[in-house]
């Protein structure tokens, strides 16, 4: 296959070397000379087998996908992105309570507000750890979740993009949530 | 090895291919890159921007790929731009007919970063760029 490859790569060289955009009548087939080391494992001419390969390959992804369930991946995410929002409110009181402390140095606040921002301060410290936590793992776990659905989307789209003739017709062309792809799948024998 | 800031077109109807290109040169570093949806519009970007590359797909409604190739040829404001001709069949004859018709390169369907860093490479080579 990669022999393959390499001819009709030598086939486009030797025509595109003629002057370009000239009507060639005979397209002389000259083996050129291997040009650079070009043979990477995947040169895929989307032959039967790697196009069953990737079908197979979307297919496992589609049920581990499922496996997991893409409702609980979702669901899991958005949770921790309401924790991840808490984040924000840190922010928010951060502002605050800094602007107290500034007026307490400026001698602005009597002793009962001062100890009122004490505590507000310490309980405002203790929140802190399990806020900022909560906010890296959401978008990990958001990102793996997207990346993972993402992929899909790509595998079926080349899918479609390369589906043989005869079964080109059926396919409506979109492929990016989860019942979309399954019915690809089925169409296409995977 | 050409500036990474060249400035690159990459024409397919569906988005999500468009996509997964402009997503595989990001990858090789090439991030000024704009999009068109077909060989018209494409056309159309050309002629008003200084574009450096272009990268096509070959079926495409209203103008495709091998027209826009043509057309580009034809322009002599365009007519020296390298263009890469993304084909989803690895045959004789649209290679042939890309050949003719002034490509640079051709690449076949699904592709990988590494076999589209081989053929930038190539043409980059082949023009000294």
């Amino acid at each position: 296959m990669s022999t393959e490859d390499d001819d009709l790569e030598a086939l486009f060289d030797s025509i595109a070397a003629t002057s370009p955009a000239a009507p060639a009548p005979a397209a002389a087939e000259t083996p050129a000379p291997a040009a650079s080391a070009t043979s990477t494992a995947s040169s895929p001419s989307m032959g039967g087998d790697i196009y069953a390969q990737i079908g197979q390959t979307t297919r496992k992804l589609h049920d581990a996908l499922r496996d997991i369930g893409h409702d609980r991946v979702s669901s899991m995410a958005d949770k921790l992105k309401n924790a991840a929002d808490g984040v924000n409110t840190l922010g928010n009181n951060a502002t605050q309570l800094s602007s107290k402390w500034v007026q307490l140095m400026d001698g602005k606040l009597s002793v009962d507000e001062f100890k009122v921002l004490a505590a507000d301060t310490k309980a405002y410290l203790q929140d802190v750890p399990g806020k900022t936590s909560a906010e890296i793992d959401s978008s990990s776990v958001k990102k793996l979740a997207d990346t993972a659905q993402q992929l899909e989307a790509q595998l079926a789209q080349l899918l479609i993009a390369n589906a043989p003739e005869d079964k080109k017709k059926g396919l409506d062309g979109n492929a990016s949530n989860p019942d979309q792809i399954k019915a690809l799948l089925g169409n296409l024998g995977f | 090895m050409p500036d990474k800031n060249l400035k690159m077109l990459v024409v397919d109807d569906f988005s999500t291919m468009r996509r997964i290109v402009r997503n595989l040169l990001k990858e090789l570093g090439f991030t000024n890159v704009e999009e068109a949806e077909d060989g018209v519009s494409a056309l159309n970007k050309l002629q008003s921007g200084r574009f450096e590359f272009v990268v096509t797909d070959w079926n495409m409604p209203n103008m495709s790929g091998i027209e826009l190739l043509k057309n580009i040829r034809k322009d002599p404001n365009l007519k020296d731009l390298p263009v890469l001709m993304v084909t989803a069949e690895a045959k004789r004859e649209n290679i042939v007919e890309a050949a003719q018709s002034g490509a640079n390169g051709y690449i076949v369907k699904p592709f990988t970063a590494t076999t589209l860093e081989e053929k930038l490479n190539r043409i980059f080579e082949k023009l000294g760029m």
